[in-house]
């Protein structure tokens, strides 16, 4: 019995060669009967994500050309595909597998997201009977090491992405963030995904003010124009501000009367705008907590550090488990 | 002082010592387990003081503690227990290490005071003191939570404004903090004032009391000032210009000051002067 991984993934192959090979859900069950038809092997399961594609395979018999299976199926030149392959046999496909659904090889160290796609092409696979002891053990292992990396090391602890970053801050400060009021100034891309950070938390109160009023109710019913913010301002404790300005959107004086007609309640304003929006000397007030880019960013960097040392953790983790499977494996065949 | 008591009294002091060493190195080093270990071993110790309270004879019936020692020793143990009761039902990771030096504080306190021959004092063995005596070691004890809350907020508020990346990640937020603080400050001064109150009516029990009224005692005249700074930390909060970092420096300010009270009034009386 062997068990190989061949694939490739944002890291030796550009997006314009992973697509070709992707693979979509519905077409899933197709690929795999394809696979084991042409290579003669009982077992597969197809991996297909925005970032990866890697055809799982349990064997007996001698090695079949996965490379040139999947030139021919995806009608790509096997010189082109090549290059951009990995392969890896036994433990080390084994520590592939496990490294891959703990999220260790992603593009975003540490990140959930391949977790529920491993499982979803798992599932495929064995729903399409394509699965049996070797791979669905393999598999069902990978998911749970997966989950014992998370609970045991702090390698998904830390945010990475900065509109989290900034939702975390927030929630630093406010114990009951779903009840607090956030306005965003400005209803670009950057406001709408720092804003869907803070929805994820539960914020329901939110209020729009940008130039366009318009724009504005696409994020929330609470649109007002640009010039009613120092009415609107009090309202809120938590500020997102990314919008183009010409000096400075939001000064010192204005926060300091809203914080007056807040009774001294602490505000967090995020200055997500470049150039800034907010005016730094509105940090200094009493009980205002003012994130910009580069501070938000710099958060980001070193969350991601923690990341990589916390991966040290996982590594023994990840080895204990490979070999414990394939030594599984090898004495039941 | 036996020379078992003596063991488990300095077993617990370097206990304590240790178990802060390792748990600060470990925050620095980003280390769980040095963390984790720090926090048992603090627990331990807070144990073998524990132990040597029970082994001295204090109890709850009647006067739980029958010298200055014991009351010092007993609120070491008290703070760390419920510092490790509210991370457990608070869930706040890390209060049992953050109040690990004011509980070793205490114990040193006590260590350095030593425990004088225990002849209960007139007075002693009634509900009135025990009364006394408990209600205002629990005031003690919210009092160094509250102290504890009021630095880890005035921490990670400095933390938060300098706008950089966390240490000491695992705070609970800001608000939880504050709001925490001053709630243990304010059941703190609700207790003070019952001790005080029962303090008063346990003064009128005392037989043939001496010419130096309670207006002259130390101990007296300590309480009233910390009565005062934690009213004041207490009203601070419904000043909107005072809320927040200076209402916790007021709370630091109070607690420093319960300390040096407590200190200097035992140097000049280990008890009331109105025997």
């Amino acid at each position: 019995m062997t068990i190989t991984v061949t694939g490739l993934n944002h890291k030796s192959a550009p997006v314009e060669v992973r697509e070709k090979l992707a693979v979509p859900p519905e077409a899933l069950a197709e690929e795999l009967a394809a696979a084991r038809d042409a290579m003669n092997v009982p077992e597969a399961v197809v991996v297909s994500t925005c970032n990866r594609v890697e055809l799982y395979l349990s064997r007996e018999g001698p090695a079949p050309d996965v490379a040139d299976f999947l030139a021919k199926r995806h009608r790509i030149p096997l010189s082109d595909l090549q290059p951009h392959l990995y392969h890896h046999e036994d433990l080390a496909a084994a520590r592939h597998l496990f490294r891959v659904t703990a999220g260790l090889d992603s593009q975003v160290l540490g990140e959930t997201q391949i977790q529920k796609q491993v499982k979803d092409a798992y599932q495929a696979a064995h729903a399409a009977r394509a699965t049996g002891r070797v791979l669905n053990r393999l598999f069902q292992t990978a998911l749970a090491v997966a989950k014992r990396v998370r609970t045991e090391t702090g390698i998904q602890e830390k945010s990475v992405s900065m509109s989290s970053v900034a939702a975390n801050m927030a929630a630093k400060v406010f114990s009951d963030l779903p009840r607090k009021t956030v306005l965003i100034l400005g209803a670009g891309d950057t406001g709408r995904v720092t804003l869907e950070a803070f929805r994820d938390r539960g914020v329901e109160r939110i209020l729009v003010v940008n130039r366009t009023v318009e724009k504005a109710q696409e994020l929330s019913k609470r649109a007002y124009p640009l010039e009613t913010l120092p009415r609107v301002l009090p309202q809120a404790d938590i500020l997102i501000s990314c919008i183009h300005h010409d000096g400075y959107a939001v000064d010192a004086p204005t926060v300091k009367a809203a914080l007056h007609l807040r009774r001294e309640e602490p505000m967090v304003l995020l200055d997500l705008g470049v150039p800034r929006n907010i005016d730094p000397e509105a940090g200094n007030l009493e009980n205002v907590f003012l994130f910009d880019v580069d501070g938000l960013q710099g958060i980001t960097r070193e969350n991601l550090r923690a990341r990589e040392v916390e991966m040290r953790a996982c590594e023994p983790i990840i080895d204990e488990a490979a070999r414990a499977v394939i030594r599984k494996l090898n004495e039941v065949r | 002082m036996e020379t078992h008591a003596s063991i488990l009294l300095n077993a617990g002091l370097v206990g304590y010592a240790t178990a802060i060493l390792t748990a600060f190195t470990g925050l620095g080093a980003g280390s769980r387990r040095s963390f984790n270990a720090g926090r048992r071993l603090a627990l331990l110790s807070a144990l073998f003081h524990f132990i040597l309270l029970a082994d001295l004879g204090v109890h709850h019936t009647q006067c739980p503690v029958m010298n200055v020692f014991g009351f010092v020793l007993l609120l070491s143990v008290l703070v760390l227990l419920v510092a490790a009761a509210s991370e457990l039902f608070l869930e706040m990771t890390g209060l049992t290490v953050m109040t690990s030096p004011v509980a070793f504080v205490f114990a040193f306190f006590a260590a350095a005071l030593g425990d004088a021959a225990r002849t209960p004092p007139e007075g002693a063995a009634t509900l009135a003191a025990s009364v006394h005596i408990g209600v205002t070691l629990l005031s003690f004890t919210l009092f160094a939570l509250s102290f504890v809350f009021a630095l880890l907020y005035l921490f990670e508020r400095g933390q938060l404004k300098q706008g950089a990346p966390l240490k000491l990640d695992f705070l609970p937020p800001l608000q939880t903090l504050y709001d925490l603080g001053h709630r243990f400050m304010g059941a703190g001064l609700l207790l003070l004032v019952l001790g005080t109150v029962s303090g008063v009516l346990l003064a009128r029990t005392v037989p043939n009391p001496t010419p130096h009224d309670w207006r002259h005692d130390p101990k007296v005249i300590a309480t009233m000032a910390t009565c005062a700074a934690y009213a004041a930390a207490f009203l601070f909060h419904f000043l909107p210009s005072l809320k927040g970092r200076r209402t916790a420096w007021a709370c630091v300010g109070a607690f420093l000051l319960l300390i040096l009270g407590l200190w200097v009034s035992t140097l000049l009386s280990p008890l009331h002067n109105f025997r």
